[in-house]
């Protein structure tokens, strides 16, 4: 081959040489052939780095405030824990104050009895002396226990433990900020992962992890800002000390300022389900059912859907007379929380009152089954009754009862009913609430009596009860007129009859009464039956008026009853006598109002 | 062109002296040729080295690119660079591409356990919390229980008293009434103690309102224990008083943490299985390299399947 032409080829090949490297890029100083990727990744990772370094501030000062948060509520619970115990200790001594100030007073009016003026007088001059050693005889309080127990701990401790709760709320909002924010960054280091192994492919595959990294890094960076921008919850004080004082004030019975409170509370905080849920119960209270129902909803959709804000709610509904609405509201509170009993018999009095009777036959002896199991267990050592649980049973009958009255034509004012149109099939409705009445007064007396549902029926039989007083018991005189027996409260056979003159028989009596006398004939008793006399007043037990005894008289005569009415308050008296745990007869009076 | 040696030895020198002795002429061009071969490798392995980025691809750039370059070198006229491509510059591998995906679940797998250990750290926290918050509630209903229970018992004691008195003194008038004492000075008592009796029952019955009769037994006695019991019961029925449940999840969840962090250091562990091949095997070529390579991926990959395993375990069966 001539040189010249070997010279060609060497060109060719120094020429194709330089083409490939142009082509395919790199070779000693090839800035210019460097593809465009290699020159961003860089930047790209360094951003991303930039990205973290604020997520991760973020996240940091979100933990801070969360810490923060978590710290104070904490604070404030402990707080108002050792506040309500050092105020409650201060309202124990009042109520001792009271009682010591009460035997002075029983003393002083002895003595005044008796014609013992001086010993009258220092009696009296002692029981104002000692109820000076404490605020709560003394103006502003004159005696009204709930005001002062509102004043020296109820007010502030609610506001500390609304404070708190507050706290904990948004100590919950930050530390799910926090989650999140970690949440971000963990995504984010996936991005970053992404860009990184985009370096070791190349053409489709690259462009695909940069544009699943990029997107990625997008949505995340849309995600921070979003969640940056998310309010935290807002609680103004105004607004608690608001609803502080409206407990305060509910504490005190007067719901008419207490629902006003609420309300003010409610327009600072209108997300504020406490306070909704308050305002519930004061509407109820004042018997504003369709107010109190949509209060209850709100408190739910304000996040508290809670078994007892359900509770509520179906005993408003049921009192409107929307029954279906209240089943079905009960059913909702009982899927929350199974173990509340007063609801299964609010459930079952929905259903009786909707005309639906065979099922709340159904619901009532379930429920009673329960309750004889939970007794039953508690006896053997298992899980304690709650101190409310005979009320709970007392409470399902009365309501029973007052339906029944309601349905024959005479409810009571201070009764909690519904409207009588609303109750299909009135008669076969009386009939079964009344049936079923007797069996939860007897349930409820055998369980706490004996541990045990009640034995069958002893065949004892009590003619309607008279009531009377002497006039010994309407008028203050120096003449001892006690009974003589040894136990005044005991049951006994009548010195005199109700025909000699003595007494004066009726159903209303004037509020300075002392005593009222049950008097009723009675046949086949067992002697040595067990007995217990309950009296309920506007619905609710006196349990000072709780008599138990052992009968000591034959099987058949007159008997009497004595009922002590010193420190009472007017209103409706039913008196129920139980023979070994069965109810075997009731009768009401009225104390009338000074 | 034929490839007639692919080890890249010297092309036939053109300024080797032929017969006419013209050496002379073209010996500048002589170190070109030999000059190419580095220049064309290094500029393949350059072509390489930016698309690996990272370890494995560039370690299989060197051997590609001394072929391209030893082709190109011998190469003498069109097709060395279609030459050079087909000589395996962006020769897809396989293994390379499996452990790429590998590292990629790694990455992936770490950031997810490391988030749900730090999300476990994070709750068994607010665990401990609610369960100091349920401390305090807890110890605040036993006080205030037992500081009314005890009011309630104090009452029933004057209670007890007075009902004691006057029964007493009701035998005291039982004696007098029966005939039993016949002493006139105590006779002429009867009034007093009639009274004194009656004011005593009073009292009693005034100090039933600063107590729960209904825990009063059929003996005649206070029952501080079920009134106490029913207090707390009822309090437990709207306030957590149950501060040990918390504090077992607190722990659990704690402990979930930590397992967490075991799975991710067997993660790791994988992760080095995947990288250490490529360090290792620098310099070697094609089945030799595969050798190393295999081996450690496998155990990569079983680490790897062990580490996710055990974190699904932990995450949905504790």
């Amino acid at each position: 081959m001539e040189a010249r032409e070997r010279m060609g080829r060497l060109s060719e090949v120094h020429q194709h040489a330089v083409e490939h490297e142009i082509e395919h890029g790199g070779g000693h100083g090839g800035h210019a052939a460097q593809p465009l990727f290699n020159r961003w990744i860089g930047v790209l990772v360094a951003a991303i780095t930039l990205l973290a370094g604020v997520m991760t501030l973020l996240q940091n000062d979100a933990s801070v405030r969360a810490a923060t948060y978590r710290r104070d509520g904490q604070q404030l619970a402990i707080q108002a824990m050792g506040e309500k115990t050092a105020g409650q200790a201060q309202v124990n001594y009042a109520l001792s104050n009271l009682h010591t100030v009460a035997e002075l007073n029983v003393q002083a009016a002895s003595a005044d009895k008796q014609g013992d003026n001086t010993a009258a007088q220092a009696y009296t001059a002692l029981a104002t002396r000692i109820s000076a050693l404490t605020p709560l005889a003394t103006a502003p309080y004159s005696g009204d226990l709930t005001l002062y127990e509102s004043e020296v701990y109820l007010v502030k401790t609610t506001d500390e433990q609304e404070h708190a709760a507050a706290n904990q709320e948004l100590n919950e909002f930050w530390e799910g900020k926090s989650h999140t924010y970690i949440l971000l960054l963990t995504l984010l280091a996936v991005s970053l992962a992404l860009f990184g192994l985009a370096t070791t492919v190349t053409q489709l595959g690259r462009t695909i992890l940069i544009g699943v990294g990029a997107a990625l890094v997008v949505v995340l960076v849309v995600w921070m800002v979003g969640l940056y921008l998310q309010p935290a919850p807002n609680r103004p004080d105004a607004a608690i000390a608001a609803y502080a004082r409206g407990v305060g004030l509910a504490n005190q019975g007067k719901d008419d300022q207490a629902l006003a409170a609420f309300e003010e509370a409610i327009k600072q905080a209108p997300e504020y389900p406490n306070a909704q849920f308050q305002r519930g119960n004061e509407n109820l209270a004042l018997k504003k059912y369709d107010a109190a129902l949509e209060a209850y909803n709100e408190a739910v959709k304000g996040g508290l859907d809670t078994a007892n804000v359900a509770w509520n709610a179906g005993w408003a509904a049921y009192l409107l007379g929307d029954f279906e609405k209240a089943v079905q509201i009960n059913r909702h509170a009982l899927a929350l929380n199974s173990a509340l009993v007063p609801v299964h018999y609010d459930l079952a009095l929905s259903l009786l009152a909707a005309g639906q009777i065979d099922e709340a036959r159904q619901e009532y002896k379930a429920t009673m089954d329960t309750a004889t199991q939970q007794v039953a267990a508690a006896h053997n050592g298992g899980p304690a009754l709650t101190d409310s649980f005979f009320d709970d049973l007392d409470g399902g009958q009365q309501d029973l009862d007052n339906l029944v009255d309601l349905l024959a034509g005479h409810a009571h004012s201070w009764a909690q009913v519904p409207p009588s149109k609303a109750i299909a099939k009135p008669t076969d409705v009386a009939a079964a609430a009344q049936s079923l009445a007797q069996q939860l007064a007897e349930l409820s007396v055998a369980l706490e009596l004996t541990s045990a549902p009640p034995a069958a029926a002893a065949g004892a039989q009590i003619k309607a009860f008279q009531f009377a007083v002497t006039a010994a018991d309407q008028v203050t005189t120096t003449t001892d007129f006690a009974p003589d027996f040894n136990n005044p409260d005991q049951t006994a056979a009548p010195v005199v009859g109700l025909d000699s003159g003595t007494y004066t028989v009726g159903t209303s009596f004037p509020a300075d009464t002392d005593r009222v006398e049950v008097f009723f004939d009675y046949a086949g008793v067992r002697p040595g039956a067990d007995v217990l006399w309950k009296v309920t007043v506007d619905g609710t037990e006196d349990p000072t008026l709780r008599r138990r005894e052992t009968w000591g008289l034959g099987a058949a005569g007159t008997a009497v009853k004595p009922i002590s009415l010193s420190l009472a308050d007017p209103g409706d008296y039913t008196v129920a006598l139980y023979i070994d745990s069965r109810r075997v007869q009731t009768g009401t009076f009225t104390l009338e109002a000074p | 062109m034929e490839n007639h040696d692919p080890a890249g030895s010297a092309p036939a020198d053109p300024a080797a002296p032929g017969p006419g002795g013209h050496a002379a002429d073209h010996a500048p061009h002589g170190p070109e040729a030999p000059a190419h071969g580095p220049e064309a490798g290094h500029g393949a392995a350059a072509d390489h080295a930016p698309a690996a980025g990272h370890g494995a691809a560039a370690d299989h750039a060197p051997a590609a690119g001394h072929g391209a370059a030893a082709d190109h070198a011998t190469a003498a006229g069109h097709g060395a660079a279609a030459d050079h491509a087909a000589a395996g510059g962006h020769h897809s591998d396989p293994l390379k591409t499996v452990l790429s995906l590998l590292m990629a679940i790694v990455v992936v797998s770490g950031a997810v356990i490391t988030w749900r250990s730090t999300l476990d750290g994070e709750e068994a926290l607010r665990e401990d919390t609610l369960g100091l918050t349920a401390t305090v509630q807890a110890q605040g209903v036993q006080a205030q229980a037992n500081a009314t229970v005890y009011n309630h018992y104090e009452a029933y004691t004057g209670y007890l008293q007075h009902q004691e008195v006057g029964r007493l003194l009701g035998q005291a008038v039982t004696a007098i009434l029966s005939g039993t004492v016949t002493d006139p000075a105590v006779q002429a008592q009867l009034p007093t103690l009639q009274q004194d009796r009656t004011d005593q029952y009073e009292i009693a019955n005034t100090a039933r309102s600063f107590f729960n009769p209904r825990y009063l037994t059929a003996a005649g006695s206070y029952d501080t224990k079920a009134e106490l019991a029913g207090t707390l019961a009822a309090a437990a029925q709207g306030t957590d008083l149950q501060p040990a449940r918390h504090f077992e999840e607190a722990d659990k969840l704690r402990g979930k943490s930590t397992d967490f962090l075991w799975a991710l250091l067997i993660l790791g562990g994988a992760l080095l299985c995947y990288t250490l091949p490529g360090a290792l095997s620098a310099g070697a070529e094609g089945a030799q390299a595969r050798r190393l390579q295999i081996p450690f991926m496998v155990l990569g990959l079983l680490l790897t399947l062990v580490a996710i395993g055990d974190a699904l375990r932990i995450e949905l069966l504790t």
